[in-house]
Order: C-alpha cells, then structure tokens, then sequence
C-alpha cells in the first residue's frame, strides 16, 4: 500500500513538475494578438493541375506582396527519385508565377539545405532549377551560404542568445513558408514552421545545423518562429509523407494545398488533415501563443477538410 | 596548368575562410599569401568560417592548416599552427564524453553508431560530423602531427560509413534504414583514409565505385572537383572521365561558380590532381 502511495505521490509530483515546465516554457514565448487567421486548404490530386490550384489559393489568401520583395522557402532536403521528400518544383514555380501576377516587386527562393552542402546538385536533380528558369525572373539563393547578420533570439527557450542569419531573409518585406507536408521521426510533423531549420546557414553551423537539435528539436522549432517572421504559408500535400519521414517515410497522396496566413494555424491545419492532434505535436502546442492553434479561431475557405482527411501513420514509438 | 579557374580565381575576393584557405591553395603557385588567413585567427587558435560571427568552426580550421602547411612559413605561422592545432586536440564531438556516450548506448539508440569512435563537430557543443573529421584528419596528415585523436577519428570514419560505401554527412544507418551517401562528403572521407592509409580496403573499393557512379552524369562542379580529388589514388578508371566532365562544366562556365568551387576545381585540374594529405 506503501509502495502504491509513494507511486501515486511520485506520478503526482512529476505531473505537476511537467505541467509548472510546460507553463513556464509557455510564458516565454511572447505572445502576439491576431486577427482569426485564413486558412485554405484546396483540392489538388495532380501535380498537372498545380500552377491553377496554387493560383486559386493565392487569390483566396491574397497575401499583401504589391510592390513588396518576398522570399519562397520550399523544403529541400535530399533529392530522391523514389521519395516525396522536398515541396514539388511545380508548386514553388506556380508560386513564384502567381506572385508576380499578384504585383510582388521581387520574388526570390531561398533554401539551405541541412544534409547536402551541394545545392546546386540538389536543385539540378530535384528538377527546381529547370522550373525556375522556366517561369523566369526568379533567383535563387542557397541560404547555407549567403551574407549573415546577428539576429537577437526572443523567448529564451534555447540557450542561443543570437542566431547569424542570411540576409536574403532578413531583407524579405514578405516571407513564405512552403512545406512539404510530412510526418517527421523527431519532431512529429515537419510542416511551415520545422521548416525553418532550413533558413539557419550551414556556413556558420555547420552540415546539418546540429546545434538546433543540442538546444532541442521543439524548442529550436519555436525559438525560430518567434523570431522569424513567416506571413504566409503555401504547403504542398499532393503528393506527401508519412512513416519515418522526413527522408524515409512513404508516399501518401493526401491530395491537396494548404494556404494560410499563420503558420500556427496552417501545420495545425495539415495535422487535422493527416488525422494528427495538434495538440500532441510538442511544438506546435508550445507555438499556440504565435498563432492559432485551435479551428474556432480560423476562418476556413475553398474546400471541406472533412473529405480531404486521410490517417497518417508517425513512426512507431513517437509519442 | 593555368586554366580558366585559376585565372577566374586571380579576381576574386573570399568571403568565408573556407574560400580564403581554398583560393590559398589553388593559387599556391602563383601567389603564395598567408597574412589574411593568420590575420583571421581567433584567440581560441581556431578560424571560423565567417569570421564576423567569431564561432570556432573545426572544419574551417583544418582547411586553414592545410592552407598554411603549402605556402611560404613565415616566422608567425609556426605559433598559429600550435595553437590551431592545440584548439582541435581540445575540441572532439559531444559523443566522446562519457556521459554522453552512455546516453547514446542506452537511451538515444535510433541513429546507429560507436559513440566511442568520435571526431570533431562542425562548432562546438555538437557531435562530430564527416566533414571536419576528414578535414582535421587531412590536416594532421598535412603537418606529419602524431594525436592520439587520428586513429580514434579514422575509426569513427569506418564506423560512419554507408553500408553501400561512401559517406553522408554522418550516419549510413538510422531509425532502421540504410542511409544514402552524397558524393562530396565521401570524397572527403576518402581522402581522408588514403592519406592516414588507413580504411578497408573493400570500404575503399566500394566508395570509389559509389563516387564514378555517382558522377557520371553529375553536372556540378563542385562535387566533381572533389571527386577527382579523392579518385586521383584510388582508382584511375573513373577519373579520365570525371576530369573531361570537370574541364567541359568549368572552363565556360568559371565566371558563375562559388569561389569555393572554383578553387577545388583549380586543385582537381591541377595534373596530377592536388593531395590534400601531403605538404608541397
């Protein structure tokens, strides 16, 4: 009886141990009013009807770019012939396309990949240079290596006072994120916001940016959203990932595009889509306080998620 | 051989000391200059990559040695290569510490490795990784330096390597998969075994084929330059081909490539080929 009281006691102390953590991580993070946030998610079954589905979602969204530069950041990892690995190069091209159309004065696509110190290798293979140069009048910088700046990080939940990050960002008027939609071995879900690891230079920390992962996979995850801002999010789930992502997993056709104005909102989004909680995603739900999290707070268009919804399989043992 | 590199290479100025250290050495011959490179040295005795952000960078500070070890000496070069190398015998990855190798033997097991086996990390307060372990392995070679971090580094190499031969950037085996290996990262690898003549001689044959393989259609410089660097000893039946591919990528094209990648590409055209694991 002893035993069993004590383990009670135990369970009881280490819960509300948890519970007085979780609460303090939170309050580091600075919170920002919002607005409810749009949230499009569009039925798109091939990637041959992309350039349309993504010129649809960037009128529902309209993102504000008239006149303004605006920095794409796809997901691009690895190139694989067989794996849904990166955002597709249909999708970034049709983006780039509809932004001009919609007025933006510069549209570059920025990336730095965390495995491969060959980007120009990776762009080649993964077919993203030949869309590039086929829409025209879109550059590319590989952010492992562009110009870096010292950038204050905000919430204290890394032990990084400073992050060095690329100009090409800093300089955005507007920010995209473009994910791959994906399940993620570590993380959960690789979605807009994990793909911010993207923008830390491997020139500075190295191939992978191994120092995210020593200062916490989720917490890094948040410190670059509070400090980075993303405005618009475009996620590629025509073709996505589900099992040991982000490299490994296997292809799902889950058949749509999700387009939002906060990226909180959005990877919540794709997780309802993938028939994840969000909640149970360690950084999306230390992330509440920089977006919506929860539906009732987003005003949803274009398609019924309802029937867009397919069970994604996360990798045995995550919890 | 002046090629159209190295006249490319003459107009350019580095931006990170990985180009400075690269540019150094590709221009060796025609104008052997050390005072930027030891002018960038952080009190710590490391280099970092980009010198405005003064983090310690192993990589950078093997590339920076190996630099140093094939120019001119002058008087001050000897003291910042005692406390560059005093900086990498000092800094090894985190998994050489026992409480993180018990860690990763009990607890953190998805990424299969031999946390016994360590090397250098990219920064501080990391792992090691492929690439500064060969680069500092390189660098040790360069100098002729005993350590007894060499042959613990060499063996971390081997136990790092893809089953199929040939490295990425850490790992061959996680969460259950046999992971693929990149072409740069291999070749630096292997440069670094060749030199150290260390490596099994079948882990040698099979990344040799993975690299002409690999690079047969490859139309990117830089993964070319390396490699023909890293093929020049092991295996003469790729490397005819892989240098013409390198000459038709490079020579019209020399004005767009990195600095970086224009000086390999200066060192893999040079005949024979630039060894990173000796000193001229």
């Amino acid at each position: 009886m002893t035993n069993r009281r004590n383990a009670i006691g135990a369970l009881a102390l280490a819960g509300t141990g948890g519970w007085a953590v979780h609460q303090s991580l939170s309050r580091r993070i600075p919170a920002k009013p919002r607005l409810p946030s749009r949230v499009a998610v569009l039925r798109c079954d091939s990637y041959d009807k992309a350039i349309q589905v993504v010129w649809d979602g960037l009128k529902l969204l309209s993102p504000a770019v008239r006149g303004k530069t605006v920095l794409l950041k796809p997901n691009l990892v690895e190139y694989s012939s067989t794996a849904p690995i990166n955002t597709h190069p249909t999708v970034i091209a049709a983006a780039v396309d509809g932004l001009y159309r919609l007025g933006a004065a510069q549209v570059t696509v920025g990336e730095g990949p965390g495995h491969v110190r060959d980007t120009e290798l990776l762009l080649e293979e993964c077919d993203l240079g030949a869309a590039l140069r086929d829409v025209g009048k879109a550059t590319f910088v590989d952010l492992n290596n562009d110009e870096v700046h010292r950038v204050p990080t905000t919430t204290s939940l890394t032990a990084l006072a400073e992050l060095w990050l690329p100009r090409s960002l800093l300089a955005a008027d507007v920010v995209i994120s473009m994910p791959k939609i994906k399940t993620h071995h570590w993380a959960g879900v690789t979605l807009s916001l994990k793909n911010l690891f993207g923008v830390v230079p491997g020139s500075v920390y190295g191939w992978p940016k191994n120092i995210l992962h020593w200062q916490g996979i989720d917490n890094s995850i948040v410190e670059l959203a509070a400090t980075i801002p993303v405005h618009y999010v475009i996620a590629d789930g025509i073709v996505a990932m589900e099992g040991n992502g982000p490299l490994h997993g296997h292809a799902r056709d889950l058949g749509c595009l999700v387009f939002a104005d906060d990226p909180v909102a959005a990877d919540a989004t794709c997780c309802r889509l993938m028939e994840i909680d969000p909640a149970r995603i360690k950084h999306l739900a230390l992330a509440k306080s920089l977006g919506h999290l929860d539906a009732e707070n987003c005003e949803f268009r274009g398609d019924n998620l309802g029937a867009l919804r397919h069970r994604f399989r996360l990798i045995t043992g995550f919890d | 051989m002046d090629t159209p590199a190295h006249t490319e290479l003459r107009t350019r100025a580095p931006r990170t000391i990985e180009e400075m250290a690269l540019q150094r050495l590709a221009l060796r011959k025609f104008a052997p200059n050390t005072g930027d490179l030891l002018g960038a040295q952080l009190p710590c005795g490391a280099w970092s990559n980009r010198p405005v952000t003064a983090i310690p960078n192993a990589y950078t500070t093997g590339l920076a040695l190996i630099a140093l070890a094939n120019n001119p000496w002058a008087p001050e070069v000897r003291a910042a290569v005692e406390r560059g190398f005093s900086w990498l015998e000092r800094t090894q990855g985190r998994e050489g510490h026992w409480l993180w190798q018990w860690k990763f033997r009990l607890f953190d097991r998805q990424v299969r490795f031999d946390p016994s086996k360590f090397g250098w990390p990219w920064v501080e307060n990391t792992v090691s990784w492929v690439a500064p372990t060969s680069i500092a392995l390189l660098a040790y070679r360069a100098w002729n330096r005993p350590s007894e971090r060499v042959p613990v580094a060499l063996a971390m190499l081997e136990d790092r390597a893809c089953s199929a031969g040939g490295w990425n950037a850490g790992n061959g085996h996680a969460f259950g998969v046999d992971l693929d290996p990149h072409p740069d990262f291999s070749a630096m690898a292997l440069c670094a075994l060749e030199a150290h003549a260390a490596g099994e001689p079948s882990l040698v044959e099979r990344t040799a084929r993975f690299l002409g393989r690999r690079l047969e259609e490859c139309g990117s410089a830089y993964s070319l330059a390396w490699g023909v660097l890293a093929l020049q000893r092991s295996s003469g039946r790729h490397l005819s081909t892989l240098v013409q591919s390198l000459h038709r990528i490079s020579n019209p094209n020399a004005a767009t490539l990195n600095t970086a990648t224009l000086a390999l590409t200066a060192l893999a055209l040079e005949s024979p080929a630039f060894d990173f694991g000796t000193r001229a």
